[in-house]
């Protein structure tokens, strides 16, 4: 570690803002690893949702209560095409999938 | 003519209220009609309540090669200055964004819970879509690209902040394509 | 009598031109952050179109939303020089009504109460000056934006106080603890001074809830309460950074009180 005469070291400070910093993104997978290990339900249920939404809407609805989200109809479609759910879809095929469950509400 | 005009308006004032009084509250029958407010007219005011949040969201992805993860990436939601954020804050609209996306993902998750869906269910919902869609336009280093994103919760300032993990995401082919550098 | 005495055009006028300041700061953050439309933004056209209902061409690129958010821009600078009331301020009425309900349709995400309630103003204000100025109307639009207002206020306030975290007094210094709406200093204050926080998230509470009635009391009581709402609204745009807050909510503060005069004279 160098220092300059005045005690003040050369290292440049970590800046410390919303961004998550290296070392941060760094424990991410350890984090993950640790979580599941532990099986820990990774989820916010004890946890409050951001402030923002809330801004928003009550329930953190937001756009997505205007959509078919919360359908019963089509999450029950889904739930039948789930199995056609292949490892690695694309986005595409996700959205295709889903066309499927509303169209055939 | 004039007058009958004006009935209309005074009459449509007060079903509008009406519908913002209604809105208040969490009642599943209502969700069922003003899920078709198409112009986003009815309001909702609980703001920071009841449960106010208490994180910031960070959005991270990190791509697959020859089966080996890669490092962790954040998406970009752009930070205020600080000294000027009580009147110029144009970053407010990304980040309140990914906030729609991540609570709107949780909320999706505790519904489909309720209705006993298997986890892997949850790549079918729209805020899914959504957070996929952003983390599939990032730069991609390699081709094919095989992508997951999570979803990590910061609480507090400065580097002893406490980080959360709350959601990580399937593995999923970003087509070529996608991706722009 | 009490009505014809109450200028209810006046008022709303005045409510326009306050909420229009937010609406072109608004249009200017857009403009400011176009990148956030662009193909790895969270408003490009492939991320919106992946969760959006609605016709995939009215999902317009980066280009078209800058152009509507100039418009908006425009139309928001001459709601705040001439008002609503004359052909000029009806047409950038219109605009800015139209722009603002277009962008955040466009958008699909990242909107808030501010937003909603500039354009709940904006809407009534059409209602009641366009194609022609109409006193009736007018009357019936304050009344209204002053109803929202209200409805606003108290049901933030009782949302708050049915929380067992608002009540514990834990609430601010855990919001305060965020970067996104959020402030180092204001949040560390809290925890060292935590009863300070308990005080102020009652009187957060209680300001909500009781708003609108403390407007009913005495006129010092009235005029005190609005300053402390703009107060509010300020210290919420310095310490969380919602700085639309500050324009939206302190412009409908006419309405209530034109509302006031007409109820109490």
């Amino acid at each position: 570690m160098r220092y300059l005469p005045n005690g003040r070291s050369l290292m440049p400070k970590p800046k410390a803002g919303l961004r998550l910093s290296h070392a941060e993104l760094a424990m991410l997978d350890a984090l993950i690893v640790f979580a599941q290990e532990k099986g820990l339900v990774l989820d916010d249920d004890d946890d409050p949702p951001s402030g923002a939404a809330e801004v928003h809407n009550a329930r953190n609805d937001g756009i997505f209560r205007l959509m078919d989200e919360y359908d019963r109809t089509v999450t029950k479609r889904i739930r039948e095409l789930a199995p056609k759910l292949d490892d690695a879809s694309t986005l595409r095929q996700l959205i295709d999938l889903r066309g499927q469950a509303v169209r055939g509400r | 003519m004039d007058t009958i005009w004006t009935g209309v308006v005074g009459l449509g004032f007060l079903l509008w209220w009406i519908a913002s009084v209604i809105n208040q509250y969490p009642l599943r029958w209502w969700e069922h009609v003003v899920r078709h407010d198409w112009l986003r007219l009815v309001p909702s005011w609980t703001f920071f309540a009841p449960r106010p949040g208490r994180r910031d969201d960070h959005l991270v992805f990190r791509d697959f090669e020859h089966g080996l993860a890669g490092c962790w990436h954040e998406v970009d939601v752009g930070e205020a200055w600080l000294p000027l954020r009580w009147l110029w804050n144009p970053y407010r609209f990304r980040q309140k964004a990914l906030m729609d996306l991540v609570n709107g993902l949780l909320k999706t998750r505790r519904r489909y819970r309720e209705r006993q869906l298997d986890q892997s269910v949850e790549q079918l919902s729209l805020p899914y879509f959504g957070l996929l869609a952003w983390v599939s336009s990032q730069p991609v280093a390699t081709r094919p690209c095989l992508r997951q994103f999570a979803v990590v919760a910061s609480m507090g300032h400065g580097l002893d902040r406490a980080l959360r993990i709350i959601y990580v995401s399937h593995i999923h082919r970003v087509p070529d394509g996608d991706g722009g550098n | 009598m009490a009505m014809a005495a109450i200028d209810f055009v006046g008022a709303l006028d005045a409510t326009v031109r306050i909420a229009a300041v937010g609406v072109g700061l608004t249009g200017m953050e857009l403009v400011a952050d176009r990148r956030a439309f662009q193909p790895r933004g969270p408003f490009s056209v492939n991320v919106v179109a992946s969760f959006h209902r609605g016709p995939a061409w009215l999902l317009v690129g980066p280009n078209t939303v800058v152009a509507v958010a100039f418009l908006q821009i425009a139309a928001a600078a001459v709601l705040v020089v001439l008002g609503p009331l004359y052909l000029i301020g009806q047409l950038a009425l219109v605009a800015a009504t139209i722009t603002s309900m277009a962008l955040r349709w466009r958008r699909g995400l990242g909107g808030d109460g501010a937003e909603q309630l500039t354009i709940i103003i904006l809407v009534a204000a059409t209602l009641a000056f366009v194609p022609k100025t109409s006193p009736g109307r007018a009357a019936l639009a304050v009344a209204f934006v002053a109803a929202q207002s209200s409805l606003a206020y108290v049901t933030a306030g009782v949302a708050k106080l049915v929380s067992p975290v608002w009540r514990g007094g834990t609430a601010l210094p855990a919001i305060l603890a965020t970067y996104g709406h959020g402030h180092a200093w204001a949040a560390g204050m809290l925890r060292a001074h935590p009863k300070v926080g308990t005080m102020l998230g009652w009187g957060v509470m209680l300001f909500e809830a009781l708003f609108p009635f403390l407007l009913l009391g005495p006129y010092a009581l009235a005029l005190a309460t609005a300053m402390v709402g703009v107060s509010f609204h300020l210290a919420c745009a310095v310490l969380m950074g919602l700085n639309s807050f500050a324009w939206s909510f302190p412009a409908t503060y006419v309405c209530l009180f034109a509302v006031r005069v007409y109820l109490l004279v």
